[in-house]
């Protein structure tokens, strides 16, 4: 009789023997299969983290409706269309770009197709459908607008015909493309004002995304060559006089990966994290505070667990949260609509990650918010989460589970809105 | 840089992933092997694991998990192909006739065929649970990660497997016990 231990080493011992000597001849033959295989968009995997809103979805929840609710919900049309005509003419309050602001509609994308979703009942509506395939909306700071990605019409003569910018009204009408097909286009975000759009893009000849700023009339499509790969972008509040993104390092040649800022004509660039990257994955998931005082992001050292770190941009104090005992791992930050807190992703040694709400200057391990959820061999499967905009809940995505769940931020059990392959569901900010 | 050859994979480049295929293939194709016990069957998942990596490459979310991706489309080929083919073939290796027959060399030859037949007994789900965690030397947590499933089914499906082994080996030695001592096996 042997231990168990015994019996792991002898089986450890035997697989290695076993295999030993086995030369794989067939990598030609993989390469030419591969070579001749053309690669799936990297849009097309729904459920893909993008930041804010950005992602495909497939399926939102849609309940069947009677006659008797079809009928009920004309008259209440009726109704509100004889309050708009008494309306008409006043003009509807805008939220501030930041801060807290009354929660509108929740807007997302199913196989190609644009839907609002009322968040209390799951119920969607399809608000830009077609041939094309358009996914990622993303509202603008004052929810009169949003913008989304559509697939580029292929073959299109170049091996990656990209995606290409749109611009809509809340509606869904005055819909208007305003780039071109764009290689890799990634991680976008509204100006305060909202006048022009940030994001990301692939240029042949350069290593890692190059930043962008476009007008939302399709006017001054500007690159911005600053040395080094871009990632996770975000205008810098109150007046966007900057923009902040993570310098990424993809290869020996590129500079280790810090936070920076940078105008929008692509002059003052600065560094604005305050020590020296611990590797090549540090300074990681950005997110600036909604009154640009703090960048909160993920630190991540060589055989350490990372850890949400938040930088004051005044001081340059550099402060780690207080992580929980038995966490593996904290990372993903984002701000609450009014800056004193925070949403965060926590790991666990069973391979399991939950939500945190914690606040931003406070002592404590913060509020342990929903369920559990796995880590697939891709990552965490809670995914695209954020606050809502009056700051009372957090959206997320539960991909293993495939449902989507607005979360009350003060841990009390929340309520699945959707179901199916989601992404963000990003919400339209009001006036207050 | 791994990294650096995954993210240009991501955006088509061939070459790039020429390289990360080359460094990975031997390692696959021994998990493969392992887990199917079948050289063709192994090669044609390590070849459809490599095809999918290169056509899925610009969905993966974290450059930095391609080795974990890659092992979870490994295992997924490695089922794939046993429920394609629905046959099971095992490749006995031959003991040549004029090795040298000292007693240690005996014990231990028949110490790996009895892990062998026990191995060849558990279904590609166990063999690949146990070829993850004790050849790929993959945490519990990784494995789980690797296969998409609860780390307590890895645990449960692990237990499982390592106790049927262990009693297909008990078997044997009561078999060779009852034949040396002259009863019927």
């Amino acid at each position: 009789m042997t231990t168990n231990d015994d019996f792991s080493v002898r089986l450890g011992d035997w697989l290695r023997e076993d295999s030993v000597g086995r030369v794989p001849a067939h990598l030609d033959a993989v390469l030419v299969r591969t070579a001749a295989t053309r690669q799936r968009p990297w849009w097309s995997s729904p459920g893909r983290f993008l930041p804010m809103n950005v992602a495909a979805t497939r399926l939102w929840a849609v309940r069947p409706v009677s006659l008797r609710t079809v009928l009920l919900l004309g008259l209440v049309a009726l109704v509100i269309a004889a309050l708009v005509g008494v309306l008409v003419g006043s003009r509807r309050p805008l939220p501030p770009p930041f801060g807290v602001a009354r929660n509108g509609a929740l807007l997302s994308s199913a196989n190609g197709d644009l839907f609002t979703v009322d968040p209390k009942t799951g119920i969607g509506r399809p608000l830009i459908t077609g041939p094309t395939f358009d996914f990622g909306p993303l509202f603008s700071r004052d929810g009169t607008r949003f913008a989304f990605l559509r697939g580029a019409p292929s073959p299109c003569g170049k091996s990656d015909c990209g995606l290409i910018l749109v611009v809509a009204n809340a509606d869904g009408t005055g819909v208007r493309e305003i780039t071109p097909g764009e290689p890799g286009l990634d991680w976008l975000d509204w100006s305060p004002d909202g006048t022009r759009i940030a994001f990301l893009s692939f240029v042949d000849g350069t290593t890692g995304h190059v930043l962008n700023i476009v007008s939302v009339d399709g006017a001054g499509l500007i690159t911005l060559d600053l040395g080094r790969p871009v990632n996770q972008l975000s205008w810098l509040p109150p007046d966007g006089a900057e923009i902040v993104f993570r310098g990424e390092q993809w290869n020996a040649s590129n500079p280790p990966p810090a936070i920076y800022a940078v105008r929008p004509d692509g002059t003052g660039l600065r560094p604005i994290s305050t020590r020296p990257a611990l590797g090549d994955q540090d300074f990681n998931d950005v997110a600036v505070s909604p009154d640009g005082r703090l960048v909160a992001y993920r630190a991540v050292a060589p055989d350490e667990p990372f850890r949400v770190h938040v930088l004051d941009l005044q001081t340059g104090v550099d402060r780690q949260l207080t992580s929980a005992p038995g966490s593996t791992g904290e990372g993903g930050p984002g701000f609450s609509p009014d800056g004193r807190t925070i949403v965060y992703l926590r790991w666990f040694e069973d391979a399991s990650t939950q939500l945190v709400v914690a606040p931003v200057d406070g002592p404590g391990h913060g509020i342990a918010i929903g369920p559990h959820g796995p880590i697939g061999s891709d990552g965490p499967t809670i995914n695209n989460y954020g606050f809502s905009p009056d700051g009372r809940f957090v959206f997320a995505n539960y991909d293993a589970e495939k449902v989507g769940r607005l979360l009350p931020v003060d841990g009390t059990p929340g309520v699945v809105v959707a179901r199916g392959d989601l992404a963000f569901a990003g919400f339209q900010r009001l006036a207050p | 840089m791994q990294r650096d050859l995954v993210e240009r994979a991501r955006r088509g480049d061939h070459d790039a992933f020429s390289e990360l295929a080359g460094a990975a293939i031997s390692r696959l194709d021994s998990a493969a092997w392992l887990i199917l016990r079948d050289p063709e069957q192994a090669a044609d998942a390590v070849q459809n694991a490599l095809v999918r990596a290169w056509r899925d490459l610009p969905t993966l979310r974290d450059p930095g998990r391609f080795d974990a991706w890659l092992h979870r489309l490994l295992v997924r080929s490695c089922i794939d192909e046993v429920r394609r083919l629905r046959r099971h073939r095992i490749d006995v290796p031959l003991i040549a006739l004029d090795a040298p027959t000292n007693v240690d060399h005996l014990s231990t030859i028949a110490d790996r065929d009895q892990l062998e037949r026990g191995f060849v007994r558990l279904d590609p789900e166990m063999r690949a649970v146990i070829v993850l965690h004790h050849y790929l030397d993959l945490s519990l947590s990784d494995v789980a990660v690797t296969l998409g499933i609860p780390i307590g089914t890895v645990k449960s499906r692990l237990h499982r497997a390592i106790g049927l082994m262990r009693a297909a080996l008990d078997a044997d030695a009561r078999a060779g016990r009852e034949i040396s001592e002259g009863r019927p096996a």
